[in-house]
């Protein structure tokens, strides 16, 4: 039975997909910037969120950032929603459009 | 044991179920991302060419073609060509329902603007004629209900782009217009048909994904006239090592002068390169959101690059900005395209 039980928790660790929501993102930026705001729309096909910039929180940019999300962690992506209030890193490079767009190193969500 | 086995049992159908809403979603992304499928399922090489209908033109396909274009192709290629038989269809465009400026009034945001992307003093200055050439075969993008981004008309119904400006939106959804000044179009708008993008834009990520960001835009004609028979076509040139002491234009559709002003007008300023790489060049040249896919035109005001990024340091302090050089692949791109 005992081996059984390691069977299943062996099956159990391989599928489970929990075990792939990571609190991070890699990023190659050592010290990564830092913007906060409120996401006001989703775009769940192009993996991406769009927030409006708390200027409180970051004084560079201002009004609407396209957030794009890596494949890789689209469980985290799945719990935002709109109205959260979210923290994102990245590496200082944007995407020249308007509204600009980033790659997240990181997000977190810190108000619901 | 039961308990044991109870809880597996419970975990592993929250994790199947898990499982499955994700891969749901998924399909459903895949579904309506026609150009990125085929890139992550079809392309072989990052150089082959997609396309917003999932077409997978091979890299040795897209020299092929390069090679093969007809005379009148390659003219407009070579020289500022046009507008060749200029009807004129001035278009009034809505500002407020294109982009979100608030109530549409001028908005004073003065020194609030960062000046990261502007770098040093403010040097642009706004286009008082956008009629004559280079400017006219300048265009402003409306990107969906809500973006805007920058470009050049490189062929009889092709405009040169950035590939981020484009690629997570159906080519319906893109509006272009040339010379577009004061919010005033006077040469119509073009409404996209087919996007191309690199396949290495969707299977990179990160640094190396930049020298990928690059599009050409099919549009269609409005009551029957081409695009570039109204604005004629900006030429190109080929470049591997960019003067670094020659100066460059770099003009577009910046967000911040729409804001300032409430009209969409084309802006831009001439100076010089700050460094390169094999792909991507790097200047202090002032640009800020929605220049994204300006040209940036040399001395002969041949296109030379894609404006593309800007860059900011640990303070959050813009350093400087970045474009894609027209190398040959990229070149070779540009004439796939806009042999189709």
């Amino acid at each position: 039975m005992k081996k059984l039980a390691f069977l299943l928790t062996l099956i159990l660790l391989t599928f489970m997909p929990i075990a792939c929501d990571n609190s991070n993102e890699t990023s190659d930026n050592e010290a990564p910037l830092y913007i906060e705001g409120v996401v006001s729309e989703i775009n769940r096909l192009g993996f991406s969120f769009t927030i409006e910039i708390d200027e409180e929180s970051y004084n560079h940019l201002s009004g609407s950032v396209i957030v794009r999300i890596s494949m890789s962690n689209t469980f985290k992506y799945y719990r935002v929603k709109e109205g959260d209030y979210i923290r994102v890193g990245y590496d200082g490079v944007e995407m020249e459009s308007y509204p600009v767009q980033i790659n997240a190193s990181s997000f977190e969500i810190l108000e619901n | 044991m039961k308990k044991t086995l109870v809880l597996f049992a419970f975990v592993l159908t929250l994790s199947v179920f898990q499982n499955g809403e994700v891969r749901g979603q998924e399909l459903v992304a895949e579904k309506s991302d026609i150009a990125k499928e085929a890139a992550l399922k079809i392309a072989e090489h990052p150089l082959d060419l997609v396309s917003s209908s999932g077409e997978v033109i091979p890299y040795a396909e897209t020299i092929a073609d390069a090679e093969d274009l007809d005379d009148d192709l390659l003219e407009l290629f070579e020289k500022i060509s046009g507008p060749f038989n200029p009807v004129y269809s001035p278009v009034e465009v809505d500002v407020e329902n294109m982009v979100d400026v608030g109530t549409g009034d001028v908005i004073d945001i003065g020194n609030e603007i960062s000046p990261s992307v502007v770098v040093g003093p403010d040097q642009r200055r706004k286009v008082s004629n956008s009629l004559i050439q280079p400017y006219r075969s300048l265009t402003f993008i409306s990107v969906g209900s809500n973006g805007l981004c920058s470009g050049a008309v490189t062929g009889t119904n092709h405009v040169l782009t950035a590939a981020h400006c484009v690629d997570s939106i159906g080519a319906a959804n893109l509006q272009v217009y040339p010379a577009l000044n004061d919010s005033n179009a006077p040469l119509s708008e073009y409404r996209g048909i087919e996007y191309f993008v690199p396949a290495g834009w969707f299977t990179n990520s990160g640094t190396s994904q930049h020298r990928y960001d690059y599009a050409v835009i099919r549009v269609g004609t409005f009551n029957g006239r081409t695009i570039s028979s109204q604005a004629g076509t900006t030429p190109h040139r080929v470049v591997s090592n960019l003067n670094l002491s020659a100066t460059y234009k770099l003009y577009g559709y910046p967000s911040d002068k729409l804001i300032d002003t409430g009209l969409i007008s084309l802006w831009g300023m001439t100076g010089s390169l700050r460094n390169q790489e094999s792909h991507t060049v790097t200047y202090t040249i002032d640009t800020y959101g929605g220049q994204s896919g300006a040209a940036i035109l040399n001395n002969s005001n041949q296109v030379v690059g894609v404006h593309t990024l800007g860059f900011r340091n640990a303070n959050g302090q813009g350093i400087y900005n970045s474009g894609v050089k027209l190398t040959q692949s990229v070149v070779n791109h540009i004439r796939s395209s806009v042999a189709r």
